[in-house]
């Protein structure tokens, strides 16, 4: 075995035997403060050390109402002092004032190896003065080490800071500045937390708030920064100071008092200078470091602000108090038309502006009576910083729709409110306005053309749309396609089956027309018949009339058949023609002797039996039929 | 005379088959008692969906599908399984409900609003308002039996034209005849293309839906095969053939695989019409 074996495994043993001589130890647990006197907002360290212990069972707490612990960190560390090992371990709270006196922390339990131990306590002073410069008066630092630059042309000097010091820290003051120190009962002021410092800032990285500021009797707004915060160099007291905003909170004072605003302390990323000679100044650290410069963040405290907030007087309330309270409260109102038709709508534009908050105020009430149609009014509202003040405005756009006619005087518009510069209530009121209303239409019909559009539906969710619930229909069979029904097939065919026999039927019919013969022949007997039906009346008187008017009939039915002239027939020859057609004897007997019953009876005329007669017009209609029939 | 006598003949036929055959006392009283059944089944389903029993108003519409088919009760039967949680379910039976009532702007809601739900991203999905999907949607906008009816109607409108042109006296109006049957003849032609490819869509081309909650796709019928995509429920696909248990479906991407039956549900089955 060589000698550095022999070392090392003593040094071995000896570690091993440490180790367990570290349980018989005595636990021993300190508290320490970076400070003893402090201010409110100001940020410190608070330390909890435990020396001797093997295991610690739950890390100690910090519980005290005056102050507001903003993080913590824990540290273990070993040593070996004369041969014996020890262990401590060490937390380190950063805490923040809230409350001024003389406030006891501690002590502070720790339980470790089983056993509850107990720090000393300690009495910290919170007043407005802070404590007297120490060297371990920084406070909350996290960084590499103080940074060697500077804002040009400056140097670095002692003032501003709450806590003085060496370091960007503790010349870097960070003030709480509010726009009013008395206030009214709903007023709203603005609270700004501006920084000026001699170091450079950096740009690159942001200002962070470590809480959140304390504003009790207040409801807070954070007003956000135009571009984020911009600094700017000022020259104060023969120095060149770096000044910026970095928060801005617009507060409303909701109850009467004196209140404490307790702004949050904020890490500052302070920027460095680059100033190597030589690259043998050149450290480790800076050989890493940014182009632009080390960044180095600390945190700053601010002091706290008071305010004291007046109630409001019950005195000289108005009914329509609107619980505006500001300055400088201003109404104007028009109208964008003068003359209007009765169907046609109208613009009334109202504008509240002044120093205050506005934008809660509703529209005024105004009492049109039957005048007017008044829609829901439209608004639109402002809020700036006028000479770090704020400044609001509010506009209401009110449509309305006359609905009779002649010159009509609108309402003046007023707004009750409490001017806090006389610390009394006052009165912004609008000029009176009239309009003409000329007769419109008959029907009162409102120009929605006119009408401005209100708001975006908003949707709040979605889902499916409800069932149906018409049971007819629910139970009903409905069909999908009509091909396979035969009906269809058959509707869908049946006119140009009409079409075609219709176009079949003209063409027969056009064929028959051009036979003039035939159609004569076809209309024969109709023709005849009527003729006969309508021969003259049965009587004695007239019968050799009567009997002309059959023969006429039974010629005219002969004429059609052969397609010649009525006037060209005789009947007798026409008895001939009969039999040149192969007429049946029987029907010709009858013919040859009815014809020549009519012609007698034509000439000679009857014996004016009635009977006879119509029994003739019978023998005729029958004669014809059986020639149509034979022909 | 004989022409005129045939065209009657021919109108008494074809009326003769739209009369409905006389049906028997027994029957009636079958019929009349399902009625009544129906209507008690229809009140309770509705009744369960308004009481948020969607499980029972569910069971009750498809009891009802088996009797009656319509737009309107496939969509109540797709609600109802929406909010019982088979989306694959609701998207086959509204996608079944849109074959009867393709316009209905809530049927049209829901179903977007379950496609949207979907794991699948299909084609149909990313289409919005461009000329395609318009003219699909346009394509689609008429049902079958509508378009069938349209048809018809010019049918006989063109008739109307013809015959007044034929047989008309007056120039003017067989002029009128004419052109109006031109623009009617065009437009019967689009209609009867249209009418065409409608009903050989419904008869030939048959979707379905995923049911699975995840549905592999197959090169083969075969669960050996390799695995060329998955599907997921509510995804709609177009069936192309059969083996065994086994169907091929297409997607509008172009994909196309094999996957098991019983993972999804063919629209044209849905109801009494399967």
């Amino acid at each position: 075995m060589t000698g550095r074996r022999k070392l090392f495994c003593l040094v071995f043993a000896l570690a091993l035997s440490s180790l367990t001589l570290l349980h018989a130890q005595g636990v021993q647990v300190t508290l320490e403060a970076s400070t003893v006197e402090t201010v409110p907002g100001q940020p410190f360290t608070l330390s909890v050390q435990v020396e001797g212990a093997g295991q610690v069972e739950e890390s100690p707490r910090i519980e005290n109402d005056a102050f507001r612990v903003l993080g913590s960190s824990k540290q273990t560390s070993l040593q070996i002092v004369n041969g014996r090992m020890s262990s401590s371990m060490t937390w380190q709270f950063t805490l923040l004032a809230d409350r001024l006196g003389d406030h006891v922390i501690g002590p502070i339990e720790v339980r470790a190896d089983g056993a509850v131990h107990r720090s000393n306590a300690l009495t910290l002073k919170v007043s407005r003065r802070g404590a007297p410069p120490t060297s371990r008066g920084r406070v909350g630092r996290s960084g590499y080490g103080p940074p060697q630059g500077g804002v040009p042309g400056s140097s670095p000097r002692g003032g501003g800071s709450t806590v003085a010091a060496t370091g960007p820290a503790h010349e870097t003051e960070i003030r709480f500045e509010v726009s009013d120190e008395e206030l009214w009962v709903g007023q709203s002021f603005l609270a700004s937390t501006r920084i000026q410092s001699p170091y450079q800032i950096s740009q690159r990285h942001r200002c962070e708030a470590v809480a959140p500021p304390r504003f009790d009797g207040f409801v807070p707004e954070e007003l956000p920064l135009p571009r984020g915060p911009a600094y700017r160099i000022e020259q104060r007291e023969g120095r060149k100071l770096l000044v910026g905003e970095l928060t801005r909170h617009l507060l409303l004072a909701t109850k009467p008092g004196t209140f404490t605003l307790q702004p949050s302390p904020m890490r500052i990323p302070f920027q460095s200078g680059r100033r190597r000679r030589s690259l043998f100044d050149m450290d480790f650290d800076s050989f890493f470091d940014s182009p632009f410069g080390r960044t180095v963040t600390e945190m700053v405290g601010a002091e706290a602000c008071e305010v004291t907030v007046r109630p409001l007087p019950s005195t000289g309330r108005p009914d329509d108090f609107s619980s505006v309270v500001g300055r400088r409260i201003r109404m104007h109102g028009s109208l964008d038309k003068k003359q209007v038709k009765t169907s046609e709508a109208v613009t009334l534009r109202l504008q509240i502006e002044g120093e205050a908050d506005l934008r809660s105020i509703k529209a005024p009430k105004l009492d049109f009576g039957e005048n007017f149609k008044v829609f829901e009014p439209k608004s639109q509202q402002k809020l700036e910083l006028r000479n770090g003040r704020i400044w609001g405005q509010k506009s209401f756009e009110i449509v309305l729709v006359p609905r009779k006619e002649g010159s009509i005087e609108l309402p003046v518009p007023r707004l009750a409110y409490f001017d806090v510069d006389t610390g009394s209530y006052a009165v912004a009121a609008g000029a009176r306005l009239s309009v003409k209303v000329l007769p419109g239409e008959k029907e009162e019909r409102i120009d929605l053309s006119t009408l401005q559009g209100g708001k975006a539906i908003r949707s709040l969710g979605q889902d499916i749309r409800f069932i149906r619930e018409d049971e007819e229909a629910l139970l009903a069979d409905a069909s999908l396609v009509r091909h396979r029904e035969p009906l269809f097939w058959g509707m869908l065919v049946l006119p140009w089956f009409l079409l075609f026999v219709g176009r079949i039927f003209g063409v027969w019919q056009a064929r028959r027309s051009a036979d003039v013969a035939g159609l004569r022949a076809s209309r024969a007997l109709r023709a005849a018949r009527k003729a006969v039906r309508a021969a003259g009346p049965v009587d004695g008187k007239e019968a050799r009339k009567f009997y002309g008017e059959l023969r006429a009939a039974l010629a005219s039915f002969l004429a059609d058949k052969f397609d010649q002239a009525a006037a060209g027939v005789v009947l007798e020859q026409a008895g001939e023609a009969l039999e040149g057609r192969g007429l049946d004897s029987p029907v010709l007997l009858h013919f040859q002797s009815l014809s020549r019953r009519l012609e007698a009876r034509a000439f000679a005329g009857g014996d004016g039996d009635e009977e006879a007669m119509e029994a003739d017009r019978r023998d005729l209609l029958a004669l014809m039929a059986e020639l149509e029939a034979k022909l | 005379m004989k022409a005129s006598t045939t065209c009657l003949f021919a109108l008494v036929l074809v009326l003769a088959m739209a009369v409905p055959r006389p049906t028997t006392a027994a029957s009636a009283t079958v019929d009349r008692l399902r009625s009544m059944v129906d209507e008690a089944s229809l009140k309770e389903g509705n009744e369960a969906y308004r009481q948020k029993d969607y499980e029972r108003a569910l069971s009750l519409y498809r009891k009802l599908l088996e009797h009656h088919v319509n737009g309107k009760l496939l969509y109540n039967a797709g609600n109802a399984a929406f909010k019982s949680g088979k989306l694959g379910w609701a998207v086959a039976y509204w996608m079944g409900a849109e074959r009867f009532v393709p316009r209905d702007g809530d049927l049209a809601a829901n179903l977007a609003f379950a496609r949207s739900l979907r794991s699948d991203r299909v084609a149909e999905d990313r289409e919005g308002a461009s000329l395609g999907h318009l003219l699909h949607r346009a394509y689609r906008i008429l049902t079958v039996s509508e378009l069938q009816v349209l048809l018809f109607a010019m049918s006989w409108i063109l008739a109307a034209f013809v015959v007044t042109w034929i047989f008309g006296r007056s120039s003017v109006l067989r002029e009128i005849a004419l052109w109006g049957g031109v623009l009617m003849l065009i437009l019967s032609l689009a209609c009867a293309v249209w009418t065409g490819m409608r009903t050989w869509d419904f008869e030939h081309r048959q979707t379905a839906v995923v049911l699975s909650d995840s549905l592999e796709a197959h090169s083969e019928p075969s669960p050996d095969s390799t695995r060329v995509f998955v599907l997921h429920e509510g995804t709609d696909v177009t069936l192309r053939r059969r083996s065994r248990d086994w169907v091929q479906v297409s997607l509008p991407n172009g994909f196309s695989g094999w996957v098991r039956s019983e993972g999804l549900v063919e629209i044209a089955s849905l109801g009494r019409s399967s």
